[in-house]
């Protein structure tokens, strides 16, 4: 099956310091694909690139963005305008930077409808109450005529999934959607996304620096690191077998309820700041297993069918993942 | 020294109510019961972790603590004596007891001062005898920072060490008492560990008592002995970290605890999904506070306000329902 997005060495620079360093990553139709990594390893503007919202000073310096196996970096602005909003939309943390606080909400959501669906404004505005309801929220006549401000946290955010929803996309980005929440709301939020992904068979790529949420959420999880992508596999996969030391070390230091645990693990050292002289693995100065091999530029080994590692160690079973194989 | 197991401070139906003023000449509208009758006990060299969300009125608690915020109504008891809120001194014996750790150390560090001098305030305030700088040093050393690093500006360091420049301040006053707000929530995973570990190797070394707010329930487990669990300013369960993870009475705790994102794909569990979002506490529902999103809700919830009532050991819940549920 041909996949939905596929990002293939994706590479992204802010001004002349290299952000994305070769991303690479297939988003199947359907799928919930979560993407964690700590703050500064290119979660969200891996996202942004896709999306097409890269600002000055970013740029795409290299690499791929091919949606239903068509490359649409190359596309002109209006052409890549129309594919954002109804085949592809984006959520994010801080619904007030999405939602624009001097129009009502029905104003908001009936723009999607009109610009995407080509809705009269009357049809719009049913429309926009049909969207609210289905986002879980009560009273939807009542609230179309509110502006972001009158409206809590939690209602922002359904209020700017509903928006997502209003243009039909085939895939939904939504990066941090909950970090801004309460966990009991967040838990709804969820639900709700995985209701709504089930009703409309969207795909999703769900961006956290909570592991936890990916475990519960998604089907497969990339992490990335310094820019790149360092794991990729199902989920039970990278929770019980990771491969990359990384993934390991991230595991490790989360606390646990439930178990006995005297001092948590913890990686040494900080997160890179630099990317631009890294040519060796760009974890290695922080990990507990690195040597001199570890210096020479290292490329994704498969561990299983699913499973992909960007470590030297991770070569016994599967030598080079397939699909940079097919690269060369 | 005090010895573990003595109570470091208690505190007796606490309260702080907030006027509310609106209006065109700003009178009084309303008010808001931040904290209501809050009653705990802090013992020497234990942590009690504050859990809940937003609003529940857990940081309100921590400031009246540290000496910045009044308290309204009930007593803090600290060294075996009632404090006199309206006295002079009472804010400044507070601080000597009790010092802050932050959120967001970022935003509490100034950005014009070096850490060192940022560390050595306190110091002059509370005009420490020795060498100031000796003992800055020695408080670098003792949250693991590098002695070097101090006569540097807060940008140059990354979250984790501005933690630790947070803590160290902290320190500086030779508090009884840390109280930690948020302390890792603005942290990645790979460094919150190393906080962590440095708050439990301290406690050990100088017997600290902590009151640890957080809403990471994995963290509250690692870190703490005693778990309270608010709600929209009441307590609604309290009692040993075991207790109230293991054996948990009230149904928000439950709630709060089947929502908190677990790592163990597989074993997905059913979990109970809390509707609506916390009431403002402009306008706190009657009878018990939480019966407008409780799954099991009766008549007596919305009538009666249900009293803390010991289940075994200090384990405290405030539920009618607490034989059926």
């Amino acid at each position: 099956m041909q996949p939905l997005l596929e990002v293939q060495g994706l590479e992204v620079s802010f001004a002349k310091r290299p952000v994305l360093r070769g991303v690479s990553f297939t988003v199947a139709p359907g799928e919930t694909l979560g993407i964690v990594g700590e703050s500064g390893s290119g979660k969200s503007v891996t996202a942004l690139s896709i999306m097409g919202l890269l600002s000055w000073p970013g740029r795409v310096t290299g690499g791929r963005v091919l949606w239903h196996g068509e490359d649409v970096l190359g596309l002109p602005a209006d052409a890549r305008r129309r594919l954002r909003g109804s085949a592809m939309a984006m959520i994010f943390q801080e619904p007030m930077t999405c939602l624009n606080p001097v129009y009502t909400v029905q104003q908001q959501i009936s723009e999607v409808l009109m610009l995407h669906r080509g809705m009269n404004k009357k049809e719009a505005a049913e429309a926009a109450a049909e969207y609210l309801q289905q986002v879980g929220i009560a009273d939807p006549k009542a609230r179309l005529r509110n502006y972001p401000h009158e409206l809590s946290g939690g209602m922002r955010q359904r209020v700017m999934i509903a928006m997502a929803l209003a243009g039909e996309p085939e895939l939904l980005i939504a990066d941090e959607p909950t970090t801004a929440l309460d966990v009991t709301v967040q838990a709804q939020i969820l639900d709700l996304l995985k209701r709504l992904q089930a009703e409309t068979g969207m795909a999703m790529i769900l961006i956290t620096h909570d592991l936890g949420l990916v475990a519960e959420n998604a089907d497969r999880g990339i992490v990335m690191y310094a820019g790149e992508v360092v794991e990729d596999g199902k989920v039970d996969e990278l929770f019980t077998a990771p491969a990359h030391p990384y993934t390991q070390g991230l595991l490790q230091s989360l606390p646990r309820w439930g178990e006995q645990q005297d001092m948590l693990y913890s990686i040494p050292g900080t997160v890179p700041r630099n990317l631009a002289n890294i040519t060796g693995c760009a974890f290695a100065e922080r990990c507990p297993l690195a040597t001199e091999k570890c210096s020479e530029p290292q490329v994704m080994h498969s561990i299983s069918v699913t499973q992909t590692a960007r470590c030297w160690r991770a070569q016994g079973q599967g030598g080079e993942a397939e699909w940079q194989r097919q690269g060369k | 020294m005090a010895k573990t197991g003595q109570v470091a401070i208690e505190v007796k139906d606490l309260e702080k109510v907030f006027p509310v003023r609106g209006g065109l000449f700003s009178g009084p509208k309303g008010e808001v019961r931040a904290v209501d009758k809050v009653s705990f006990q802090l013992k020497v060299g234990e942590t009690l972790a504050l859990v809940g969300e937003s609003g529940c009125g857990k940081t309100t608690v921590a400031r009246m603590l540290a000496g910045l915020e009044k308290p309204t109504g009930g007593s803090v008891i600290l060294n075996g004596q009632q404090l006199d809120f309206d006295a002079k001194a009472t804010p400044r014996l507070l601080q000597e007891t009790a010092q802050m750790v932050f959120q967001d150390p970022y935003a509490t560090l100034n950005p014009r001062m070096t850490v060192g001098k940022s560390v050595e305030e306190p110091l002059i305030v509370r005009r420490y005898a020795g060498d100031r700088r000796q003992r800055v040093k020695e408080l670098f050393a003792a949250v693991s920072l590098d002695q070097e690093m101090i006569d540097r500006y807060p940008h140059q360091f990354s979250g984790g060490q501005r933690q630790r420049i947070g803590i160290a301040r902290a320190l500086a006053s030779e508090p009884k008492i840390l109280l930690c707000d948020e302390p890792t929530s603005a942290l990645d995973v790979s460094v919150q560990g190393q906080v962590l570990n440095l708050l439990k190797e301290l406690q050990q070394k100088h017997g600290i008592s902590y009151l640890f707010i957080s809403h990471n329930l994995s963290v509250v487990w690692h870190i703490s002995q005693q778990v309270a669990v608010m709600y929209l300013g009441k307590i609604v369960e309290m009692g040993s970290r075991e207790a109230v993870f293991l054996k948990t009475a009230h149904p928000y705790t439950k709630a709060l605890l089947a929502a908190s994102p677990k790592v163990a794909p597989g074993q997905k569990q059913e979990r109970i999904v809390l509707s609506g979002e916390v009431p403002s506490p402009l306008n706190p529902p009657s009878g018990c506070r939480f019966h407008t999103r409780c799954p099991y809700a009766r008549d007596i919830c919305r009538e009666r306000e249900p009293q803390l009532q010991d289940l075994d050991g200090g384990h405290q819940v405030a539920c009618h329902l607490i034989d059926e549920i």
